[in-house]
């Protein structure tokens, strides 16, 4: 969304006006219109002309705006962004973003205290029923009460989807 | 405690440690006795791996049966030997479990022993057992809800999750404050002061609304979801609301959020010419009695002004313009239209008056409401209505966004018999008593249902809910999807309209100072299901949901948004050179389009209207 504002020429600020976009579309509109006599710049010509659509009005800049403060875009926010169709390597890098965005320390904290009951289990009595019980009971602990550490998995919202092809 | 029941203790030590410490947990942090009952039931996966295993290894039913008891007697034999890691490890996947079980049973005992004020050793004990208790469960709540991902907003099966609970009297226990979406999809009612956590409470409600307006049009079930906020309160702090309720309702899938009228405008005049008689009369603030007459004129010369032969106004300008005397005569005088032009010519001293009010009340209401724009344009729309400054002119301008939302409802796009394609609107007035004396909500109220409309009316207190208490009980008793009462110094009539519930109350004999016999009576009596008390002490965050007869006390979660300030993005490259440098412009990298965009109307706002050839021949 920041393109919106670079095809003017515009930083991204609340304090635009509209006289300040008007003008920048002029100048962008004039320096790169087909009908120049070197033909100018089509590609660039249509996005200053998209750019404008949204821009022009004051609701449209905090649109815009707001749009880019959104953490919803991979690369902003440090979410991944998933190419991979591997649902495995896709549910680890999500899984490891919403770790990095919980509370990693007490999630640390609960997987300690988990393989400290496996090992002292296993140290107390060796590898026998009772010892295999515990292990299982903590896990299951852990992966029933270690969600809440966890950040919650961000849905994809229509936008977000769309910026994601984009990119 | 009888010797025997000593020594089942004692040989049951580990069940009986467990218990203790579950017990003393579940004190210490408020809980229900069925969580430690759920917590025995999560040990299932571990007591079928202790079996199992010792299936396996014995190859015998009979040893796999007796499991426990051996398990029990090799605890006694090392524990007696000195090796109490391995004695606790071989008898854990059987104590634990049982020792859940029986302190989930003690503490409801303990629970049920203070409620009817049966236990305790003085006269206070129960009351002062209900406070810590009460403290323990807040503590919890909060806890619960500053885990990152306890609270969702959503749940999988598409429930509105507000908070987490710290009580529930006459609700299921939950962990979390769960409301099926069609809760949302109902009239709502939110009672609490300044500073208790409204618009938390409020902001977490219109996001829940939106995304689940979604998921139900992704799904082909209702039209597209709209969100319509009047915050009747204004000043710096509504636009400070406004920009977080837009980030936030983005977040929840809107894809633009309107703020009315600082962004975007609304345009009155796409009323139909009934409505808009109608709303344009009662935005002007008339009397009764012999103010009536006046009335009566002022309703003639609109409705003249607004039914002429030409079409209705399209703007104020053009509607100022119709309010003369000349103009009104001329456009019936057609031919035809006889009746009306003789009502024209006897109201003509009238007209100038009635013209100077619509004069005068246009100004005030400022350019909002003269378009272009309708609530089609946007997902949510917040609208900033001046009450605290202005109150005459929030009114009208109240009553003006109210008709033009209802007639948008009953013309948007989908049959109205479709539910599938019909929009689901949410109408949500915070801070309602500001604009109550002239917005009749209740008529919303009741027909909002074959609209398809959901109306949410929030206040500080119940008497600034509503004029009268007439209309105070009728927008408290019509709130079917419940209501949200957060800390509000007179809570009793709604809490009398959330009705009873039967507890028992005992009495035991007092013998000497702080003494109590076992022997006592009981009775049972009716008390409100929510404690006026309670009410009045809630803290930040902190709100009753009453519905059915029953509240549910919650720790509200926070909704959080991105970044307000955008101050970050850096400047362009040679951005500051583009004022001196024209012929320079900054080329924007994207790829080069199919076709070019048709900017013909861009073009002339920026350089003029086209000159044709034949002009510039004749120019030069």
């Amino acid at each position: 969304m920041n393109s919106q504002f670079q095809a003017l020429g515009l930083p991204a600020s609340p304090e635009l006006t509209d006289d300040q976009v008007r003008a920048a579309w002029r100048r962008v509109a004039a320096a790169t219109h087909p009908d120049r006599g070197d033909g100018g710049d089509p590609a660039a010509f249509a996005a200053a002309a998209a750019a404008y659509t949204l821009l022009r009005t004051p609701a449209g800049r905090r649109e815009a705006l707001a749009e880019l403060s959104q953490p919803t875009d991979g690369i902003a926010s440090g979410h991944p962004v998933l190419g991979s169709k591997n649902q495995l390597v896709r549910y680890a890098v999500s899984m490891a973003w919403r770790i990095r965005g919980g509370r990693p320390l007490r999630l640390a904290a609960r997987f300690v205290g988990v393989t400290a009951v496996g090992v002292l289990a296993v140290a107390a009595v060796g590898l026998q029923p009772a010892s295999y019980a515990l292990i299982v009971g903590a896990l299951t602990w852990l992966a029933v009460t270690g969600r809440i550490d966890l950040a919650p998995s961000r849905p994809v919202s229509r936008r977000g989807s769309q910026r994601r092809r984009r990119l | 405690m009888t010797v025997a029941a000593g020594m089942t203790l004692l040989a049951a030590l580990p069940v009986t440690l467990v218990a203790v410490v579950s017990f003393a947990i579940a004190w210490r942090r408020g809980w229900q006795p069925g969580r430690l009952y759920r917590g025995a039931a999560w040990c299932l996966p571990m007591i079928a791996v202790w079996l199992a295993a010792i299936a396996i290894t014995s190859r015998s039913l009979m040893l796999t049966a007796e499991s426990p008891y051996l398990a029990w007697l090799g605890m006694w034999r090392h524990g007696v030997a000195g090796a109490y890691l391995a004695a606790a490890v071989l008898i854990a996947p059987a104590a634990i479990p049982a020792g859940l079980l029986a302190g989930g049973f003690a503490w409801s005992l303990r629970i049920s022993s203070m409620a009817t004020r049966a236990g305790g050793r003085s006269p206070g004990s129960a009351i002062a057992f209900d406070q810590r208790q009460w403290r323990h469960q807040v503590r919890s709540a909060t806890a619960r809800i500053a885990a990152p991902g306890s609270v969702p907003l959503l749940t999988a099966h598409g429930d509105f999750v507000a908070g987490a609970v710290i009580r529930a009297v006459g609700h299921p226990a939950r962990l979390l404050t769960r409301l099926p979406a069609e809760r949302l999809r109902s009239h709502q009612l939110v009672l609490g002061g300044t500073g208790t956590g409204k618009t938390t409470l409020l902001l977490r409600l219109w996001a829940a609304f939106m995304a689940i307006g979604l998921r139900r049009h992704a799904a082909g079930i209702a039209g597209p979801p709209l969100v319509v906020v009047l915050d009747c309160k204004g000043g710096a702090d509504a636009r400070r609301i406004a920009d977080r309720s837009r980030r936030i309702l983005r977040e929840s899938g809107a894809r633009n959020v309107a703020v009315w009228p600082d962004e975007a405008r609304l345009s009155l005049w796409a009323l139909p010419p009934k409505q808009l008689i109608s709303t344009l009369v009662d935005l002007i603030e008339h009397g009764t009695g012999g103010a009536a007459y006046y009335t009566d004129v002022m309703e003639a010369v609109v409705a003249l002004a607004i039914n002429a032969p030409c079409g209705p106004p399209t703007s104020t300008a053009d509607f100022l313009t119709r309010l003369d005397p000349g103009w009104l005569c001329l456009a019936y005088s057609a031919g035809g239209l006889d009746d009306q032009l003789a009502l024209a010519r006897s109201a003509g001293r009238q007209v100038p008056d009635v013209a100077l009010r619509f004069r005068t009340l246009f100004r005030r209401l400022g350019p909002g409401l003269d378009g272009p724009g309708s609530f089609a344009d946007a997902d949510a729309w917040y609208c900033i209505l001046e009450g605290t400054a202005e109150v005459t002119v929030a009114e009208a301008q109240a009553r003006a966004l109210v008709d033009l939302l209802a007639s948008y409802i009953g013309s948007a796009p989908g049959s109205p018999h479709d539910p599938a394609s019909r929009r689901q609107v949410l109408l949500a007035v915070d801070e309602f008593s500001a604009v109550s004396r002239r917005l009749p909500i209740w008529q919303l109220f009741e027909r909002a249902r074959s609209l398809g409309l959901a109306v949410q009316v929030s206040a500080q207190s119940w008497h600034g809910l509503a004029r009268t208490d007439d209309e105070r009980y009728r927008l408290a008793a019509t709130a079917e999807g419940g209501i949200w009462l957060l800390r509000t110094p007179h809570p009793e009539p709604v809490i009398a309209l959330a009705g009873q519930r039967a507890v028992v109350d005992s009495t035991r004999q007092l013998t000497g100072w702080l003494r109590w016999r076992r022997a006592g009576t009981s009775r049972v009596h009716d008390t409100h299901v929510a404690d006026p008390a309670l009410i009045r002490g809630l803290d930040v965050g902190q709100s009753a949901y009453i519905y059915r007869g029953g509240a549910t006390f919650t720790q509200v979660k926070r909704l959080v948004a991105g970044p307000p300030a955008l101050t970050q993005v850096p400047h362009p490259a040679g951005y500051e050179a583009l004022s001196d440098q024209p012929d320079e412009p900054t080329r924007a990298d994207v790829g080069r389009p199919a076709a070019l965009p048709d900017v013909s109307a861009f073009l002339t706002e920026a350089f003029g209207p086209p000159v044709s050839p034949a002009t510039r021949r004749g120019g030069r």
